[in-house]
């Protein structure tokens, strides 16, 4: 693993509307290299799709960018203009496919027509069908999709297809960075596995360098990348290599996440009790003071309600926000 | 609490369920096919399949939403659409996929609670009523204060599905069909339902637990039916189907689950340009 | 849900001018002179005493106006009842009903609505020499049920599949009570929705069979304001005022209370619901 190639530093954002004010990401701090698959995990609403949202620069209208500094590739994403974004970063170097994207895919043209959309889009030239066919064919086959893929509808394409379709379209102009958003949630266990080897095979040939894999299934997220983050309230509590982290996790939400998990573990055979975490997410509204996890903490101490454990690293490799973790805890 | 004897409480033989749709019943759509597995009282049966594989189907059918287009479903060696309906539903009961949508929003939730105790109790005095919902509401580890009184929507999903496995408590049926009952659940609140389930275990009720989840159905189940497209592959107690299957489709389907401790080899694949994947439909 | 629609702009102001048209129509007429006496001068343009001036028989324009309100909103108001009553019953009935019973008043449901209403309105009509307000009122409802119907039927037969209703079933409750307890509430926002609806349309439709001189006899209605200005040439001979007034307040009430619809739709109907 070489240079860092997307760089969050200290990022917030919130959702503003007539509902109130949502902290979706508060002060995140994270680093993806060169090489390397980052997999971001947590609860829905933890605040993992609206980090990526952020990392990308596209907020919308109700998300805000509230402060801390993006950098991909060297552009900073937040003191570009627009269109610097949108040509250099957006469609050159960072590809990123939302939730549920597969339906995004426009039902009423054919792959080829789609993509024909997308290729003006970036080279402001419409390309003729059998230039779609030959260059972007290629692509695709070498992802394992058939050529004739690109002639059919959406509809009739399974959900594993349509997934690995928009998979291949992301990466038809090879970004150096791919961010996914629960790209394996929708679909069944073998369509989950065809997707995971197709996105390992990208990151093989160099097509794609670094990727941002975030899911909220834990066994998926292993199988992908060597770091894994873990989010809870709009911030990471904890982020490390990810055997490391699974085999040891230090931190008393991450310890509760894993021990509810029920897993497939076939050498282990069947499993002692599981044990849930007491009470619920916060509501963002209003996160509670102090360390956002203290109210479902069995660790907790005076200290860890009072002020907000700051991110520490141990060992170079380690990161963790609690307080047991930093000084005198 | 009841003796858990070990005597078959539902079977379910060669079940087959055909959807058509038009007036001349041109499409035809399989359901499922010669479906037969037995649930013993007290027992925790998985059915488990991908979308599709018709799991869904037979509980539906075990829940008397339609009538089977073959085949037979034994209620303590009665067919089941043979019983009234009231008879039968005080037996068998169900936990619903999404809490939210199982409760009737312009009531409170102790609506159903209440409801629940009349359905086989008819009269009964308020206090008595009280203390036994308190008394299930401490069993699924809900603190009634929280609860009691409230509207749906100011409740968590964990919270309402726990209600409802209280509701399945008050009732006390020798069957509770639970089709997918987490999936609709944060992840970290999961485990304290799958926990309960074994609660009503403990009190002699049955379960069949419908999931695609594999590591849920290692969790829970004692027995595991496995289907794929309509028909069961293979069954038996759970510690062998989940751990050691012999058919090739479970071998496979067990295969493409990941796991925690383990990382999928795509060394091989990856050195190769084409991949096999699944065709368009 | 209903605070929504309080604050809704839109709909505050479509609220205010039917309000206003209707709280003209219910106070008014104690305010004005005898629509039916000969007051002054025939054909006389608004004046300061006379502020909508006499119609072809001296009879006070205002006055008729505001009385001419009050019996086209009774009629929109029986008609829409009716309409409802009849609608929400062989809707849900419809909706809850599978199989038979559920098809066969589907079908009747679209036969009716397929008839075609103003020639069925002027048959019925002409074939009651006295016709009062209420039996204005029915014969409307009866021809306007079908709409009702439909549109609770659809929203039935998808509350039907919904969890909250298995599970009453498998508490036992009966159908009755599962109709009327448990799909009934999620229905009532729509219920009144129909309502306001079929009350503009219904006033349409009062205008238009008293504009052939079919309506409720010997009554004072905006339609029938409408009848005597047609008949006495009134735009050929420029009488803006006898049909002017009555003209636009008729597209008033109805065109509001179709935004009242609309908005009332845009947060009440399930499906651009969030829950």
């Amino acid at each position: 693993m070489e240079n860092p190639l997307v760089i969050v530093e200290r990022l917030r954002g919130y959702y503003v509307g007539g509902f109130g004010v949502v902290h979706g990401v508060d002060d995140v701090s994270l680093t993806i290299r060169a090489g390397e698959g980052v997999g971001l995990v947590g609860e829905s609403g933890c605040g993992k799709s609206t980090l990526a949202q952020l990392i990308t620069g596209v907020t919308g209208p109700v998300l805000h960018y509230q402060g801390g500094t993006v950098m991909v590739d060297g552009f900073n994403v937040y003191a570009i203009p627009e269109e610097t974004l949108r040509t250099e970063v957006l469609c050159k170097r960072l590809a990123y496919i939302p939730q549920a994207a597969m339906d995004s895919l426009n039902p009423v043209k054919r792959i080829r027509d789609l993509l024909r959309d997308v290729v003006k889009e970036r080279t402001g030239r419409r390309p003729s069908n059998e230039e779609v066919f030959t260059t972007a064919g290629e692509h695709f086959e070498s992802l394992g999709l058939p050529r004739r893929v690109l002639n059919l509808y959406p509809h009739e394409l399974s959900g594993g297809m349509k997934q690995r379709v928009v998979v291949a379209i992301s990466t038809l102009w090879n970004p150096k960075i791919l961010v996914v958003d629960e790209p394996t949630s929708a679909l069944d266990v073998s369509s989950q596995k065809l997707l995971v080897k197709t996105l390992m095979l990208l990151r093989h040939r160099g097509t794609v360098k670094s990727m941002l894999f975030i899911t909220h299934d834990i066994p998926v997220a292993r199988q992908v990348c060597e770091t894994l983050a873990v989010m809870y309230a709009g911030q990471l509590v904890e982020v490390g290599p990810v055997e490391e982290v699974l085999d040891s996790p230090r931190h008393p939400y991450t310890r509760g996440l894993l021990s509810s998990i029920a897993s497939y573990e076939p050498h282990a055979g069947r499993r002692a009790r599981l044990e849930c975490i007491p009470g619920r997410p916060p509501d963002m509204r209003n996160p509670p003071p102090g360390c956002r996890f203290h109210p479902r903490c069995s660790l907790a101490q005076p200290r860890c309600a009072q002020s907000e454990p700051p991110e520490v690293t141990l060992a170079g490799k380690r990161m963790l926000r609690c307080w047991r973790f930093s000084g005198g805890g | 609490m009841r003796a858990q004897d070990a005597a078959v409480l539902l079977d379910v033989r060669q079940l087959t369920k055909i959807y058509t749709s038009g007036y001349l019943k041109t499409t035809r759509v399989v359901g499922c096919q010669g479906v037969s597995f037995v649930v013993k009282r007290g027992e925790i049966v998985t059915l488990l399949g991908e979308s599709g594989s018709g799991k869904t189907t037979v509980a539906n059918l075990i829940l008397r939403i339609f009538r089977p287009t073959a085949g037979e479903i034994l209620l303590d060696g009665t067919d089941i659409f043979s019983y009234p309906p009231r008879a039968y539903y005080a037996k068998v009961q169900q936990v619903f996929q999404d809490p939210y949508a199982a409760f009737n929003y312009f009531y409170r939730i102790d609506r159903v609670l209440h409801r629940a105790l009349a359905f086989k109790n008819g009269r009964m005095a308020l206090t008595e009523r009280q203390a036994r919902i308190m008394e299930v509401l401490d069993v699924v580890g809900l603190n009634a204060s929280e609860v009691l009184g409230r509207y749906p929507h100011q409740l968590s999903g964990g919270q309402l599905q726990r209600l409802l496995i209280a509701r399945a408590l008050l009732i006390e049926p020798d069957l509770v069909v639970a089709d997918e009952p987490t999936s609709m659940i944060d992840a970290s609140s999961r485990a304290g339902i799958l926990n309960h389930l074994f609660d009503l275990r403990d009190r002699g009720i049955a379960i069949l637990f419908i999931t695609h989840d594999v590591g849920q159905a290692a969790y829970i189940a004692d027995k595991a039916v496995v289907m794929h497209k309509g028909k069961v592959v293979e069954q038996g107690p759970a510690s062998q189907v989940l751990f050691s299957p012999t058919h090739p489709y479970v071998q496979k389907l067990l295969s493409d689950v990941p796991k925690l401790r383990e990382r999928w080899d795509f060394s091989q694949e990856l050195g190769t340009n084409v991949l096999l994947g699944d065709s368009p439909r | 849900m209903w605070r929504r629609l309080v604050r809704d702009g839109q709909f505050l102001m479509a609220l205010g001018v039917v309000g206003l048209i209707v709280g003209v129509g219910v106070l008014g007429p104690r305010f004005v002179r005898n629509p039916h006496a000969f007051v002054w001068l025939p054909n006389q343009p608004p004046s300061r005493q006379f502020l909508l001036g006499t119609d072809p028989f001296g009879r006070d324009v205002l006055a008729r106006l505001v009385v001419g309100i009050r019996t086209s909103l009774l009629v929109g108001v029986y008609a829409g009842l009716i309409g409802v009553a009849l609608g929400v019953t062989v809707g849900l009935v419809s909706g809850y009903m599978k199989g038979v019973a559920g098809e066969t008043l589907n079908l009747l449901t679209n036969v009716v609505m397929v008839f075609p209403v103003l020639p069925v309105l002027i048959i019925l009509a002409a074939i009651f020499e006295r016709r009062s307000l209420v039996l204005v009122g029915t014969i409307i409802g009866v021809v306007s049920w079908p709409w009702a119907a439909r549109c609770i039927r659809a929203q039935v037969l998808s509350l039907r599949e919904r969890e909250f209703v298995r599970l009453a079933k498998i508490s036992g409750d009966r159908h009755v009570k599962i109709a009327f307890l448990e799909i009934m509430p999620y229905m009532l926002a729509y219920i009144v929705m129909v309502f306001v609806l079929m009350l503009g349309g219904a006033i349409g439709a009062e205008a238009g069979i008293s504009m052939i001189g079919l309506g409720p006899t010997d009554a004072v209605s905006l339609g029938n304001l409408l009848f005597w200005a047609m008949v006495h040439e009134a735009t050929r001979v420029g009488h803006w005022w006898t049909f002017l007034p009555p003209g636009l307040v008729l597209t008033l009430l109805t065109v509001f209370s179709l935004i009242m619809h609309k908005r009332m739709d845009q947060i009440f109907n399930p499906r651009l619901r969030t829950w």
